[in-house]
């Protein structure tokens, strides 16, 4: 269950490039590539083990023009997902 | 989006997606017909021109990084360079004779690197066979106890192999190898003229029977050219990334638009990789040739083909002009 005082990043093996609108990202120990949309790419981005899911919250309404509650169940949900997928930990 | 659809929008859209390095022309083998041009002369990089270089790259979206020589490792600040690869967060590949690939040096590179990837070079299945091509005797059973530690310790490993006419009899065998090993092998059918235009690597290049054997015998993944590091890009308009998504660097900072397609496009002590990126006409030159390139292929033509080697055979990189016989159809 992600809470918005959690503070993620991106587990060792992890590799990323934002390009244009999207997100590379290489799981190097099971040779793995996920693309990432301009949304996932921008929160990948931010997933720096300092900023809670808050502060990234707080980030993101400033760049998306969406309503705060659904915006934090989209974001909790994407983070479940890359929890699943081994791209991120829990710092 | 899939993978294959970033790689063709780095292509079409000239993002500079991976880099090979050079970083030294130093090795510990002595290779028949090794491409590097050993008489080439510069300015060495410095490790502070490889932070500032890999500092810009990264700005550039650039993800892959392969460190290259001669032997990379044998460069006295090999770890210190890689490291900031690491740190800048590059999928970062280092191919190596695999010699060096033992004891602390191995370890090191495991913990300390934790490379993507390490693309090692395998000459032949037989000592006599590997040791004639690197010219040291000794180096195929070093190299297999290599591949034995590199197992022990987890460092995740391939294996390349340009086919030759003295190890074109031993694919399956090389592949036996490989297999034990749980390595992946892809085998590169051609040997190229050296960089400075010395054609007698070619001296042992493969015979259009081995070619046939290779192609009879392997899977189309298991055969690419060394510099086709992403993949095939059939939707794209160019016939590859060479100066679109990819440049090499060799030890004196000069830029080229592939490993293989050695036409200078700027020197890293004059200008940046951003400012060579950004502005450049013999990179638009190069990017205009491989959309010729792929125009002229359209309606078949020899499997493989690389505009880079054509023009270092013929001066053109355009198909249609008479290529080495190994360059040619099977």
């Amino acid at each position: 269950m992600t809470t918005e005082a959690a503070v993620y990043r991106t587990k060792r093996d992890v590799r990323f490039r934002v390009v244009g609108n999207e997100a590379v990202v290489v799981r190097q120990e099971d040779a793995e590539v996920i693309a990432l949309n301009e949304v996932g790419a921008s929160v990948l981005s931010l997933l720096d083990a300092r900023r809670s899911v808050r502060e990234i919250l707080d980030v993101l309404l400033e760049q998306y023009d969406v309503d705060r509650e659904s915006l934090s169940g989209d974001v909790a949900r994407f983070l479940g997902e890359l929890l699943d997928a081994g791209v991120v930990e829990q710092a | 989006m899939s993978y294959q659809d970033t790689v063709v929008g780095t292509w079409n859209g000239n993002i500079l997606f991976s880099a090979l390095v050079e970083l030294t022309y130093r090795c510990n083998l002595d290779c028949f017909f090794c491409y590097n041009d050993l008489a080439l002369r510069g300015r060495l990089m410095d490790t502070s021109d490889y932070e500032r270089f890999f500092r810009d790259l990264a700005s550039l979206s650039c993800l892959h990084l392969t460190l290259s020589g001669g032997e990379p490792l044998v460069h006295p600040r090999f770890f210190e360079i890689a490291a900031k690869g690491r740190d800048l967060g590059f999928v970062l590949r280092i191919k190596s004779n695999g010699h060096a690939l033992r004891g602390q040096t191995l370890r090191r590179l495991k913990e300390e690197i934790d490379p993507f990837v390490v693309e090692v070079s395998l000459h032949g299945a037989r000592a006599e066979t590997h040791d004639r091509q690197t010219r040291v005797q000794g180096s195929f059973l070093r190299l297999l106890a290599n591949f034995e530690e590199m197992l022990r310790i987890g460092l995740r490993f391939k294996i390349n192999t340009t086919l030759t006419r003295w190890n074109e009899g031993e694919i399956e065998e090389m592949s036996a190898l490989a297999e034990r090993l749980g390595a992946p092998l892809v085998f590169d059918p051609d040997v190229t003229p050296r960089d400075n235009g010395d054609l007698s690597p070619l001296e042992i290049a493969v015979t259009p029977e081995g070619r046939r054997r290779l192609f009879s015998f392997g899977k189309p993944d298991d055969v690419m050219r060394q510099g086709s590091a992403s993949l095939p890009a059939a939707d794209s308009r160019k016939h590859c990334g060479a100066g679109s998504s990819g440049i090499a660097v060799d030890p004196f900072g000069n830029v080229y638009p592939c490993v293989q397609w050695r036409r200078p496009v700027g020197n890293l002590h004059e200008r940046s990789i951003r400012d060579i990126w950004a502005r450049n006409d013999e990179l638009d030159e190069v990017r205009r040739l491989s959309e010729e390139v792929k125009r002229n292929l359209a309606g078949g033509g020899p499997g493989l083909y690389c505009p880079g080697t054509a023009e270092g055979l013929t001066g053109s990189p355009i198909p249609g002009l008479p290529l080495h016989p190994s360059s040619t159809a099977f």
